[in-house]
């Protein structure tokens, strides 16, 4: 296939989110700015599933995900105040996440040593225990093919493949160009597919 | 083949333009090595897409309990300035009354004479009262915020939100601390009779020693029946989880299994499989339970002041909303000066100096004014002032300390973790609270200690007042001759010096931060000891982050040979 002669194929730019929702956690957003307790309990509450799933895909690793929690919520509660509504909020709190889980990432692989950790437990409600396995088994490949990309790769993979994100809004979280995200994109891509590839036939081999 | 392998994923992503599908389909038709790359980019968005929806499994409870306390603090500390006048007010108020009992000259230990008739008879019941609130509710059609001070009663549920804590004060003077995330329910009470229910969260309680029908707790399937103790109930998911720190507890788990458990001791009710485990007590718990504990002894201490202090035990306009006290305790109400520190000089006479720091003990110290000798006392409420406002130094503070303090740190800048995010990302505003202290010398020594807080010993006219004394009346030229009243801050900063040696210094890091925040002269001893009481932890991070926080505040403090020695510069 001549690669040159074709342009770089265009990205699924983020789905809109629920304007209520963004509305709800924009007002909240407000109420945090006055010292409002409650208001960030609030918001906790309405966000702490997705940036818990979120920093799972980013990292991978189950042991340290409630601290990883915490750090985004206190990193979350003294960013708020320079917020000011310039992106939607959920990618402004991706943005933490990504800090968050970019610095854990650099430390982790100083650590090797961790490897051994048991991969994490997950949650599987409402769904039949084949489905469950299936699943459980589904994680386990992709974050191990994850662990093979750079960590802004990763970043950006999986902000884009697993939390649907549009280039756009990626740029905005990680605070890159356009541009770089899409190289970083297409190129961690590669690397997920040979990895994976790799990894079902070590499992498809006795 | 890296834009091969990107049109492949932009055709099973379907990201291609029409004109760029046919192209590739076209190509596809025709190359083996394409189909198969294809198929690997299936593989590898049905793996995708299966991994989606997994969520991992976190066990909310703690981490909400944490991050709420978190949030707490980061509030409060925003916050500070509004209330640290009236603070200061308070404990200015606290002093008239405290220096009129602790000052006055008296023969040494007076025992309550005998003959005097018992408290218990005078003692009219006092509804359960909330002592200190932050975010807390209370469940009726709507969510009514509830304040400091509110009474309660029978039947109230009582909820804190995700960044909430209070202390609750029951009708037989025994305290409840609610963490944050909780929602227990008052189901019974009343001076005799006690039973909280703890639908989610953790409560931390003392109770009195009064003689009671009962006092017992529910939590889901768990019963647990209460003699006095002091012990922990927290309700999540997972199960009951039921901690002692003294005395013991009798849980009832299932139909017919009665279990004790002892100080010291944690036991754990599986929620689903109702499999019981017993553990030791975590630092949070710990913590916990020391506010609690402390809380309870202030609020105590200073309602037994009161009733020694009048005669005949009946201090007017007091009497009515004291805790019924026991016989037993009435007689153990011996009063002696607190651990040699406050036994006033055989014949001085110092007159209750108007501008003395107050000095009202927050362990459980018992005074009385000699007999014969016209009662010092000014009133009720003089004490502890501000417990009813809220805040109040010393004390074990009303914060959640439980994850920055005693609880191990696990979080990911651990410490060998980066100190600084990549420049490449955009940097969110850095907190400018934290401190990267220098890495850990594992072979470093730490300073040997010297002592922070002087002991007030029987004052010599030689003897000059310790530094933490001058903090405490600047200005003032103290005689030599008078024993020097002593602040609420000292007192604690002096028990918290104490517990570095005896242990359980954790409970005090709350207390000592609320100092240490104020800038003031005891705030360097309580940020020292607070870094202090890390290396006796054996946690090195934390005792040079506060070595750190010391020398940005206090660069030419009297410590700060002490904390560069510790952070090696």
């Amino acid at each position: 296939m001549p690669a040159e002669t074709v342009p770089l194929p265009r990205l699924v730019p983020t789905p809109l989110p629920g304007g209520q929702v963004e509305a709800r956690l924009l007002r909240l957003v407000d109420r945090i700015k006055n010292d409002d307790a409650l208001a960030f309990e609030e918001l906790y509450r309405l966000t702490r599933d997705d940036v818990a799933r979120t920093l799972f895909h980013l990292t991978g690793r189950r042991n340290d995900l409630d601290d990883l929690v915490q750090e985004t919520y206190v990193r979350l509660l003294r960013a708020i105040p320079a917020f000011r509504g310039e992106s939607q909020f959920r990618t402004f709190l991706y943005r933490v996440c990504s800090n968050v889980a970019l610095m854990h990432l650099r430390w982790w692989r100083r650590r090797r040593e961790d490897l051994s950790d048991e991969l994490p437990e997950q949650v599987f409600g409402g769904v039949d225990p084949e489905r469950a396995a299936q699943q459980a088994q589904a994680t386990r490949l992709v974050h191990r093919a994850l662990d093979t990309l750079s960590a802004k790769k990763r970043v950006v993979f999986v902000y884009h493949e697993l939390c649907g994100m549009g280039p756009e809004d990626i740029a905005q979280a990680v605070g890159s160009s356009y541009n770089t995200v899409r190289s970083r994109l297409h190129s961690a891509r590669l690397d997920f597919t040979k990895a994976m590839k790799a990894l079902v036939q070590l499992e498809v081999q006795p | 083949m890296r834009h091969e392998t990107e049109r492949l994923w932009a055709l099973a992503a379907d990201e291609l333009p029409l004109e760029d599908l046919r192209y590739v389909q076209l190509h596809l038709d025709d190359c083996p090595e394409c189909r198969d790359a294809l198929e690997a980019v299936h593989l590898a968005r049905r793996t995708l897409n299966a991994a989606r929806g997994s969520t991992p499994a976190v066990v909310w409870g703690p981490t909400d309990a944490k991050v709420g306390a978190l949030v707490e603090k980061r509030l409060r500390a925003v916050s500070r300035p509004r209330w640290v006048p009236a603070l200061t007010g308070a404990l200015l108020v606290a002093a008239a009354g405290v220096v009129a009992v602790v000052a006055w000259p008296g023969p040494g230990p007076v025992e309550v004479p005998p003959t005097q008739p018992p408290l218990v008879e005078v003692v009219v019941p006092r509804p359960a009262r909330v002592e200190m609130a932050r975010g807390l509710t209370r469940v009726a059609a709507n969510l009514e915020p509830v304040a400091s001070g509110m009474t309660l009663g029978t039947g109230d549920v009582l909820k804190t939100g995700v960044a909430g804590k209070a202390f609750v004060r029951l009708p037989d003077a025994s305290h409840l601390r609610l963490s944050a995330a909780t929602q227990v329910a008052l189901t019974r009470a009343e001076e005799r009779d006690i039973a909280l229910t703890v639908s989610r969260g953790r409560v931390a309680v003392r109770a009195s020693h009064q003689s009671r029908q009962s006092f017992v707790v529910h939590a889901g399937d768990v019963v647990i029946q209460v003699m006095g103790t002091i012990f922990s109930v927290s309700n999540e998911p997972e199960g009951v989880e039921v901690a002692v720190s003294e005395g013991a507890v009798q849980v009832v788990a299932g139909e017919s299994r009665r279990l004790e458990v002892r100080a010291g001791q944690r036991l754990f009710v599986d929620g689903r499989t109702g499999r019981a485990r017993t553990g030791r007590l975590t630092p949070v718990i710990e913590q916990e339970l020391g506010e609690v504990q402390g809380l309870a002894e202030a609020v105590t201490s200073a309602e037994q002041q009161a009733v020694v202090a009048a005669p005949g035990g009946s201090a007017p306009g007091r009497v009515s909303a004291l805790p019924r006290l026991s016989v037993e305790e009435a007689r153990a109400r011996v009063v002696e000066p607190l651990e040699g520190a406050t036994a006033p000089l055989p014949g001085a006479s110092p007159p209750p100096s108007p501008v003395a720091a107050p000095a009202a003990p927050p362990q459980g110290v018992v005074t009385a004014a000699a007999p014969g000798e016209p009662e010092r006392w000014e009133g009720p409420g003089t004490l502890f002032p501000s417990l009813a406002g809220g805040a109040f130094r010393g004390v074990p503070a009303f914060r959640d300390e439980g994850a920055s303090a005693p609880a191990p740190q696990r979080s990911a800048p651990a410490p060998e973790g980066p100190t600084s995010e990549e420049g490449d990302w955009a940097a969110l505003p850095k907190p400018g609270a934290e401190v990267a202290g220098p890495k850990l010398n594992d072979e470093h020594e730490p300073q040997k200690a010297a002592p922070l807080v002087t002991e007030v010993a029987p004052a010599s006219a030689e003897k000059a007042p310790s530094p933490v004394e001058k903090a405490a009346a600047p200005g003032e030229k103290a005689s030599a001759q008078k024993p020097q009243p002593r602040s609420l801050e000292q007192l604690f900063l002096e028990k918290a010096e104490a517990s570095l040696e005896k242990g359980g210094c954790e409970r005090f890091l709350a207390g000592l931060e609320d100092i240490a925040l104020d800038g003031t002269e005891p705030a360097q001893v309580a940020r020292v000891l607070r870094a202090r009481c890390y290396e006796t932890a054996l946690r090195p991070r934390q005792a040079m982050a506060e070595y750190a926080k010391y020398l940005e505040a206090f660069p030419k403090g009297r410590f700060a040979d002490e904390a560069r020695a510790a952070l090696g510069r």
